[in-house]
């Protein structure tokens, strides 16, 4: 609705309320950013999601989901190189995907200002890991930017492209989950314009780093961090502010926690907030050890800054406790609060915690068991029948490889459907692996965005080895778990044009699998189970890949269409004078709308959380679960 | 000590606090007032348990220190226990009598041949929390939602019923026009009776 005309408004000086990603969205523009790419992931999905709903109305600005992150790495990365601003977005595990053209691009550098958003996940809220991608702006020697809240997201997204055209390199903005969700005022700048069009100026013995090219290229890099290293000494994005005996360098949103803590423990100490993390001010850091004998160290994840300072201390021969994750104050694991920032520094020094916690403590140690509420598949999901039926057709005795995705979520019972996972793609080539290996039957199962992302190679893998392996494609036309972002498969671009659109079905047989079917799981569960059984044997008897795409929009999807048109089908109810209290619908299919009668034992569809898809009336061998009439 | 006024949502994936988050950010800003939220988006939208940290004033982070929230605003009863440490003592809770059983304890209740597990009741959560604070609105949320004319107007009920508070500090007015400006042009008139519905039925527990 109005989020992304609010974002675009040319108003500088007027203040919104934004999250730190709306802040990025809005910084594009404030930064002349000519091209955005990427691909969605939590914690970073509404820049993208927003810049999706801008796009048309920016002029001379071009966006689009790329295909995964190498393929927006690269696309941006060359859009810099022909000389324009552009950005690319990505999550922690996005940028191990990318991680290729990433190295490459700090040997070859950019003429326009590129910009890599970043962000981790502390505490794994959406991810597989919280890898710090702090060290890759140290393994590849790109300089790094750390924001706090989402002023200072847009802020130093600005201050990143001045530095990265300064040192021709592209800089790493690198966030949180919890920056990247903190809403906040932000105050508007001007909108700076876009070049329409720029001549590519050719310089192969730069930017085409066959061997002697990169041998030039390497020491260049190590000059440009060099140069960024007085940049980085001189830049405001690191302070010191405070005073006191007592020392803490801390960056990012430990930043706030520290300043929350010495105000709630009525603490007196110097913090240094060190906002370019890559390079770190070597002498800033110096004088601020040598200033305090006592320093503690506070960052999320893994002890980047703590090495740094620890380094810096001996090759200065400074004479100072360095107090962190090295001697267990803090944590490696998850992310910070307040409460977890207290206590380290009491820890540190010697000090109780504030003792108020002990009665709060106390208090709800006596509360009643409350049922753990895991995210699970929403009611009305596609994805609970397709797994339904690819459970009751195996028996539960296939090995199933799973992917990114709401999917995932079936590795809760009833369904139990996913027993490994590495990566975006993994299904199908984990099932290549442990099909070779075991001689069970395989069946993996991906979404219709993965499936673009990365299961291609692994389907080509598949054919080309023979693999005997069955893949369902779980094609609910979009990009789900991210926030509903368009894919190669529903033909709308970046820039909301609508172009053809991919076919799943297609695309496998134009790679080879013999055996590719499209089925509908709501138009019949009991067909589902009769096809993935079918596919099953087919696999067994030809020793070679074979694809079952099963095809539904997304509930939430269907949902919000049935709220625009107004039309929707008639409630689903459990008929009590039929039911018998078996419980199969229950304990089978884990809906979030059905519950147990406490009384009766019989189940009941809450219609307020009913999505209506019908799936629950197939499981019922009673034939209780009925429609109300029109 | 602390210089802002806390408040901690709670609810199911879905329920829309998000938005919660944005109408009472939006009356904060026009009010002048400093704000700074911690939210969850992405995969607990999905049914899972969620919180979002509300702070405005001169708040200095974006979670709320253990145990000094000034208000919970909680859209499902359960979940309401689930975060109540964050309360401070004598706290508010605007809490709904909802209860949205999660598929997993339905399970448990299922699989008990004997029936002895039980759902947890709006009771025995009413009842805990009252350890805590006398100063609990408990509100049929969906039965004045629906009064009002929407069934999903419930969070409109909720945010009424926040203004009935005497030491919250935003003017009611503020409020309502934030609630009216952020939700869907269609549903203004629904989400405005709701809104009074809530304010009048929280003044009455409050006193």
């Amino acid at each position: 609705m109005t989020k992304s005309k609010e974002l675009l408004a040319d108003s500088v000086g007027t203040t919104h309320l934004l999250l730190a990603n709306e802040a990025i969205a809005r910084g594009t523009l404030e930064a002349g950013v000519r091209l955005v790419a990427l691909y969605p992931g939590t914690p970073s999905s509404e820049i993208g999601n927003n810049l999706f709903s801008m796009s048309p109305h920016i002029p001379d600005f071009y966006f689009e989901f790329s295909t995964n992150e190498k393929v927006a790495m690269e696309v941006a990365g060359a859009a810099a190189v022909a000389g324009v601003r552009s950005m690319m977005v990505c999550k922690g595990p996005g940028l191990n995907v990318a991680a290729d053209p990433f190295m490459s691009l700090a040997y070859v550098g950019v003429r326009g200002g590129m910009v890599i958003v970043v962000a981790d996940d502390p505490s794994m809220w959406s991810s597989q890991n919280e890898n710090d991608s702090r060290y890759y702006s140290l393994m590849a020697n790109m300089p790094m930017v750390e924001p706090a809240d989402p002023a200072e997201a847009k802020s130093m997204l600005l201050e990143a492209y001045e530095i990265s055209e300064k040192l021709e390199l592209p800089v790493v903005l690198r966030t949180t989950t919890r920056v990247n969700h903190s809403r906040a005022p932000v105050e508007f700048g001007p909108i700076r314009d876009r070049p329409k069009q720029v001549e590519f100026q050719k310089e192969p013995f730069r930017f085409v780093p066959v061997p002697a090219v990169a041998r030039t290229r390497h020491p260049w890099l190590l000059e440009q961090i060099e140069k960024a290293k007085t940049i980085s000494q001189s830049t405001d994005l690191n302070f010191t502010e405070g005073e006191g005996e007592l020392g803490i360098i801390t960056s990012g949103v430990a930043y706030n926690y520290v300043v929350e803590s010495l105000s709630i423990m009525n603490l007196d100490a110097e913090v240094l907030r060190l906002g370019m993390t890559h390079p770190v001010p070597e002498d800033m850091i110096a004088e601020f050890l040598a200033r305090h004998p006592k320093t503690i160290i506070v960052e999320e994840l893994e002890p980047f800054l703590e090495t740094h300072a620890r380094r810096i201390a001996q090759l200065r021969k400074i004479t100072v406790d360095i107090l962190g994750k090295e001697q267990g104050y803090f944590s490696r694991t998850y992310e910070y609060s307040p409460r977890i920032v207290m206590k380290g520094i009491s820890d540190a020094i010697n000090r109780n915690t504030p003792t108020e916690w002990e009665t709060i403590e106390e208090k709800v140690r006596d509360l009643p068991d409350i049922p753990p509420r895991p995210p699970l598949l929403c009611a009305g999901c596609p994805h609970r029948a397709s797994y339904y039926a690819i459970r009751t057709a195996t028996r539960g005795k296939a090995i199933y490889p799973s992917d990114i995705g709401c999917y995932t979520l079936s590795i809760a019972p009833p369904l139990e459907t996913a027993d490994i996972l590495f990566d975006m793609g993994s299904s199908i080539t984990t099932a290549c692996g442990l099909a070779r290996v075991t001689g069970q039957d395989v069946v993996a199962s991906i979404g219709d965005s993965t499936f673009f992302a990365s299961g291609l190679p692994g389907v080509a893998n598949a054919v080309y080895n023979q693999h005997p392996v069955s893949l369902v494609v779980l094609d609910n036309r979009t990009t789900a778990m991210t926030g509903h972002q368009p894919h190669p498969g529903t033909g709308l671009t970046g820039m909301q044009q609508q172009v053809e659109p991919l076919d799943i079905a297609e695309v496998c047989r134009g790679l080879g699998v013999q055996y590719v079917k499209t089925i509908r799981p709501f138009d019949s569960v009991a067909d589902m189970v009769k096809e993935v059984r079918e596919m099953v044997e087919w696999v067994r008897e030809n020793q070679a890949p074979a694809v079952l795409v099963s095809r539904e929009p997304c509930a939430l999807l269907t949902a919000a269409e049935r709220r625009r048109t107004g039309d929707y089908p008639p409630q689903y109810y459990v008929d009590p004078e039929i039911c018998n209290a078996c419980k199969r619908c229950l304990n089978r299919l884990s809906c979030p709308a059905m519950y147990q009668d406490p009384d009766t034992s019989k189940a009941v569809i809450d219609e307020t959380l009913c999505n209506l898809c019908g799936t629950c009336v197939e499981v019922c061998p009673q034939g209780a679960i009925k429609q109300k009439e029109e | 000590m602390k210089d802002s006024y806390d408040i901690i949502f709670a609810g199911v994936g879905g329920q829309g606090l998000m938005l919660l988050s944005a109408i009472l950010g939006k009356a904060a800003v026009d009010a002048d007032m400093e704000v700074l939220t911690g939210e969850q988006h992405g995969l607990s939208q999905r049914q899972g348990s969620i919180y979002v940290h509300f702070r405005m004033g001169k708040p200095i982070s974006p979670l709320i220190p253990y145990g000094t929230a000034d208000m919970m605003i909680a859209m499902e009863a359960t979940e309401a226990l689930r975060y109540i440490e964050y309360l401070r003592d004598d706290g508010v809770i605007i809490m709904s009598n909802r209860i949205m059983p999660p598929p997993g304890e339905t399970e448990e209740v299922a699989l008990d041949e004997e029936r002895k597990t039980k759902y947890v009741t709006v009771e025995a959560i009413e009842k805990k929390l009252r350890e805590i604070t006398e100063n609990i609105v408990l509100l049929d949320s969906l039965t004045l939602a629906k009064e009002a004319g929407n069934p999903r107007t419930e969070n409109s009920v909720l945010i009424g019923a926040v203004c009935s508070c005497k030491d919250f500090p935003i003017e009611t007015e503020s409020v309502r026009k934030a609630v009216l400006d952020l939700v869907p042009p269609k549903t203004r008139d629904a989400n405005s009776r709701a809104f009074d519905l809530g304010r009048d039925a929280g003044g009455e527990c409050l006193g």
